[in-house]
């Protein structure tokens, strides 16, 4: 029996992670090599997994660690490759994790986080690369780019691109209306069975929702406990099909004390009558501050 | 001969100074009748609300996730805003009463103005007493129906991501 539960919670946890990946071996120089899978498609704010083999690229091999540097090609250079853009200097936040040897790996939240907060679209990013000294991009077309290298930039890879045709809305199990929101807003929280991946939450018929917010600058609020949420009708989410939704405002569902900002909502779907059928991992909505 | 051309030409005069007489049938000219806030003058009613996400249109997004229509999620149609005029015909006071509606406004009283009486596309709402100031964008101005905007932007780039369209009737 134990071992049942372990290893339902192995699946309930490689569910709540899955994300495209996107395995390739790096070379010194020319195109690299794309090992299963070819290009996954994905969207410009969703995670990507990079699991990268570096034993192609002799002057990086046996190197440690190894640290990504990311680009749109002819735009613009992610925050996290090191401070002001220095090659030779490589930031932390850029270090891989390591796999085995020589393969290392790294989860980017999204083209749009990683790459600069000062693009709202792909359209945008790949409009600025357009204009940029390097030349036109074509039309409506923006590549993920990066490459592998260690700190100081004395041995790296070839440049890697992976192409995207621009945003893509791909449908998720979890989803926010609208994708920003401050705690005066109008929150609306899309629960899609029909992509559930464990089978118990799959077959509820009835979703209830549990949710904390974390205050800017500490505290926490939870205006109802997990003893009472399966009975408390207001966070019975509304069934439509295989689409379950349930809408909130933030200062009114957590009682926001005055001067107060909430910082995140953590959110955790699950079934009527028992917490621990849910629907995988809590997940987290970031509260902007509106101007 | 000369005589006469000079005579032609006093007769011309005269026509001409006859013909710019005020003609009896048009009312004189007076300043422009502010049309925009006559339009507006009264108490509005929310009839619908739908909630609009900038990113997700810049985006290109299917249209049911660019916005959804919440009049229903939270009693929206209790909310009402009135529009006052002064005695010239000019933007007054104004007063919102949201009932048991969310309020998305800053402001309850105060006075209202528009940024052009003919060519209005914004409706500003100020108090004496807060500094704030709030506003509607103008989408529609009909007689019996209304749509405005409140716009939400994120204030760590000032960029716009979302706006609540409102829709009233008289």
């Amino acid at each position: 029996m134990k071992n049942i539960l372990i290893f339902f919670f192995f699946l309930l946890t490689v569910s709540a992670f899955a994300q495209p990946v996107v395995n390739l071996k790096a070379k010194p120089n020319g195109a690299s090599e794309f090992v299963s899978g070819g290009v996954p498609s994905f969207s410009f704010s969703e995670p990507i997994k990079l699991v990268i083999d570096v034993s192609g690229v002799p002057s990086l091999v046996g190197v440690e660690p190894i640290y990504l540097w990311g680009f749109i090609e002819g735009c613009c250079g992610s925050p996290l490759n090191s401070t002001n853009d220095q090659f030779s200097n490589s930031s932390d936040a850029a270090i891989m994790v390591k796999v085995s040897p020589n393969v290392w790996s790294y989860v980017i939240p999204s083209v749009k986080s990683y790459i600069s907060t000062g693009f709202k679209s792909a359209k945008d990013a790949a409009a600025k690369a357009g204009t940029s000294g390097y030349g036109p991009q074509p039309v409506g077309v923006t590549a993920l780019g990066f490459l592998v290298k260690n700190k100081n930039g004395s041995a790296q890879s070839a440049n890697i691109n992976i192409p995207f045709t621009g945003p893509i809305y791909i449908k998720e199990e979890f989803e926010t209306f609208p994708l920003n929101s401050s705690q005066t807003d109008v929150v609306t929280i899309t629960y899609n069975q029909d992509l559930e991946d464990n089978a118990t939450m799959k077959t509820q018929q009835e979703v209830f929702l549990y949710a904390t917010a974390d205050l800017v600058g500490g505290g926490n609020l939870e205006p109802f406990a997990p003893a009472v949420v399966g009975n408390t009708t207001s966070l019975k989410l509304a069934k439509n099909g295989n689409q379950y939704t349930i809408s909130i405002i933030p200062t009114s569902f957590f009682v926001v004390p005055a001067g107060k900002q909430i910082d995140k909502i953590n959110v955790l779907l699950r079934s009527k009558a028992d917490p621990n059928i849910n629907f995988g991992a809590t997940k987290q909505i970031k509260i902007v501050k509106i101007k | 001969m000369r005589f006469l051309k000079q005579k032609l030409q006093l007769i011309f005069i005269l026509a001409l100074a006859v013909s710019c007489q005020p003609n009896d049938d048009f009312p004189a000219l007076q300043n422009p009748i502010p049309l925009k806030p006559a339009l507006l003058n009264g108490t509005w009613t929310v009839k619908s609300v739908t909630q609009f996400d900038r990113e997700a249109s810049d985006n290109g997004f299917p249209v049911e996730i660019q916005k959804r229509d919440i009049t229903t999620l939270f009693p929206f149609t209790q909310y009402k805003v009135t529009f006052n005029l002064q005695a010239d015909g000019r933007p007054g006071a104004f007063e919102v009463v949201p009932g048991t509606s969310p309020n998305f406004l800053t402001l309850n009283k105060g006075v209202w103005s528009l940024d052009d009486y003919v060519f209005a596309t914004k409706i500003t709402l100020t108090s004496p007493s807060d500094v704030n100031a709030s506003s509607f964008r103008i989408k529609v101005l009909n007689s019996n129906s209304i749509k405005l905007q409140v716009v939400r932007n994120d204030a760590a780039d000032n960029t716009e991501y979302s706006y609540y369209e409102y829709e009233f009737t008289k």
